[in-house]
């Protein structure tokens, strides 16, 4: 029995309740994969758990396979082993890693590092910086996810490490000096800085009256203010997605089977495991529920080609998701609940 | 004109004006110090000149009779290596402190501290006028390789992403290698006070505040916060136990990019042997620094 741990929730009452997060775009790739390879294996038995619990995986980060024998932590290690130990199917839009050339292999891995360490901080940025997104949308995810009392801390404790690492990027909510190598994050501009501003300085002489309107215009403008700061940052987001999916794009160009449109970049046969990876990220950053779908947009105007290739291979493996229905919720102590955290923390049980 | 009362002048008379020559800021034993730290490249002399910040250099011995330094860590090696490609230099040697070798450009032991990120190496560049401009280790990075694919002539796509593997993969696994194996000689390799290093309390503070510095480097706990965020009990047994600050998360994580590594490196080599031969720029960069790499942990070894 091979069980794949996720992020993600459960319902099962309504079939459409049932989602992989896409908080983690490796679990999603990875459970995209498993699909596609077992998806019509008779002989082996396969289930897809939303445990949404750490505690499973041995460095801390769902997704984790486990199999009888061992655990497999992460995307790169759970699809090596499912290219390694199953024959792809008819039906499989995958190629596996073996049947590349070495070099491919090679640009394989530099990708899948590429993705890791680059567009991640993307997702991050998409995710829980963009105001509207985090607020409307993945702050309110976590309940479904995790159960009474935990769900409080663990968006907060997600959106600290997403503000520090987008700064890997040079995307800041904040602005910070030029000479500011610490990165610490100021909480926000002080209120004298904003008040100084303005210029009617006769209207402030009838306190009562004016003070009021005087406050809500200070708001507006400190709201136009951080509004501006954050589109700011948005479009440089933008750029910099533009930039590092370049690789990709000129890759494809590269690969004389595709004929000037976007296809496969090593086989035409299917997509290798960065591409999977790469679709998964995809999936994540234009997401139909996002409040805020900027990527989205930009893509459908710039790469449109890029963006239905990739949209067409999710939305292929998400059917199948839906169609195989392996996915069941965390059972005993697989539940991230705070009596399972707290035997977790004392050793009365261990993973 | 006034004349000036006569107690007021017995006062003034009593401690008289006089103007001191201005303190130098470096003194004749500070100055011999840092030269003393200094390890030239041999190469032509021009008006400007650089100096690679590195923790420590090594002595090599070769055949005739010069011995070169290379620095201790893999990503200042690498990046020496790179500089003198591009610059038309050559490693320092013994005899590059006498002048008609030196090309004035140097490599500088120094500590971490003296980085405005904490992490080495830095570049310290001197141009004509004097004006020094001072490059961290991130901005050293992209000096050398252009990330910007579509306006970087020297390398292609490939190639790109095989240096940002380099740059990521294998830094990572720097940085994991030296929080999770215990290392016989941490003091040369980060050239740590050897007098302070024989009692046991200072040298015990000295690593400490090494160890504590090491999982900031290239912001690698910002990027993994799961792997630090572990237990704070298990965290200060080890601290106490022995000198790697390993906990579960880190030393399975250093697994799994070990086995990665064994994946990868086969292939490297396959790469290297069939395509690197064509000899451009690019592929002499990417080739130094795997060298930097796979040349350090040698040294380590032996």
């Amino acid at each position: 029995m091979l069980s794949l741990h996720v992020w993600g929730s459960y319902s099962q009452s309504d079939k459409n309740g049932s989602d992989i997060s896409i908080i983690s775009p490796e679990c999603v790739a990875s459970s995209w994969l498993l699909v596609d390879r077992l998806g019509d294996q008779e002989d082996v038995k396969y289930e897809i758990v939303t445990s949404s619990n750490t505690n499973l995986s041995d460095i801390g980060k769902l997704p984790v396979l486990i199999t009888a024998e061992s655990k497999f932590h992460g995307f790169n290690e759970i699809s090596g082993y499912l290219f390694q130990n199953f024959q792809s199917s008819s039906a499989s839009r995958t190629v596996a890693t073996a049947e590349l050339t070495h070099k491919q292999q090679l640009i394989n891995s530099g990708l899948l590092a590429h993705l890791q360490h680059k567009i991640e901080y993307i997702n991050q940025y998409n995710l829980y910086i963009n105001t509207k997104n985090y607020e409307k949308y993945t702050r309110k995810l976590f309940q479904h996810y995790l159960p009474f009392p935990m769900m409080y801390n663990q968006p907060l404790k997600f959106y600290n490490h997403a503000q520090t690492q987008i700064q890997v990027l040079g995307l800041n909510k904040n602005k910070t000096g030029f000479f500011d190598f610490s990165g610490n994050i100021q909480d926000d501009v002080a209120e004298t800085e904003l008040v100084n501003e303005g210029e009617d300085d006769e209207d402030e002489k009838d306190e009562v009256a004016l003070s009021a309107l005087h406050e809500r215009q200070l708001l507006a403008k400190s709201k136009e203010k951080s509004m501006l700061r954050e589109s700011k940052n948005s479009l440089k987001c933008l750029q910099l997605l533009d930039g590092y999916l370049t690789f990709f794009l000129k890759l494809s160009d590269q690969s004389t089977a595709n004929g000037g449109e976007y296809g496969y970049l090593f086989s035409g046969k299917g997509a290798s495991s960065s591409e999977v990876l790469l679709f998964a990220y995809i999936y994540c950053l234009t997401h139909q529920d996002l409040p805020d779908r900027f990527i989205y947009n930009l893509l459908r105007i710039k790469r449109a080609k890029f963006l239905e290739f990739a949209d067409g291979h999710s939305q292929k493996w998400n059917d199948q998701l839906l169609e195989s229905d392996v996915l069941r919720a965390p059972t005993g102590e697989e539940t991230p609940g705070l009596w399972n955290e707290i035997k977790y923390r004392s050793g009365f049980v261990k993973y | 004109m006034v004349a000036v009362p006569e107690p007021i002048k017995r006062v003034f008379d009593t401690f008289p004006l006089t103007t001191y020559s201005p303190i130098q800021s470096t003194t004749p034993g500070n100055e011999l110090s840092i030269e003393q730290n200094k390890y030239y490249f041999e190469g032509e002399r021009s008006d400007a000149s650089f100096c690679l910040g590195v923790h420590n250099v090594i002595k090599l011995d070769s055949n005739d009779k010069k011995s070169r330094f290379i620095p201790s860590d893999p990503v200042s090696l690498g990046s020496s290596l790179i500089l003198c490609y591009k610059n038309n230099l050559k490693l320092p040697t013994t005899d590059s402190k006498e002048l008609q070798h030196s090309s004035g450009n140097s490599m500088l032991k120094l500590s971490f501290h003296a980085a405005p990120d904490r992490q080495l190496p830095i570049f310290l560049v001197d141009d004509e006028k004097s004006n020094r401009t001072v490059k961290t280790a991130s901005a050293i990075k992209d000096a050398f390789v252009n990330q910007d694919v579509n306006k970087n002539e020297d390398f292609n796509v490939e190639q790109l992403i095989l240096s940002n593997w380099i740059d990521t993969k294998l830094f990572d696994l720097w940085i994991l290698c030296l929080l999770n194996e215990e290392i016989q000689h941490i003091d040369k390799l980060f050239n740590l006070d050897s007098e302070l290093m024989k009692d046991p309390v200072p040298s015990y503070l000295l690593i400490r505040n090494l160890y504590h510095e090491i999982p900031n480097w290239q912001a690698f706990n910002t990027r993994n916060p799961n792997l630090f965020n572990h237990d704070p009990s298990e965290y200060a047994k080890n601290a106490i136990a022995s000198t790697t600050i390993a906990t579960k998360h880190l030393s399975s994580y250093y697994d799994l990019q070990l086995k990665e590594l064994e994946n990868d490196l086969p292939l490297w080599i396959e790469f290297l042997k069939t395509d690197v031969l064509k000899n451009s720029k690019a592929e002499n960069i990417l080739l130094f620094k795997l060298v930097g790499f796979v040349s350090s942990t040698k040294l380590q070894n032996s």
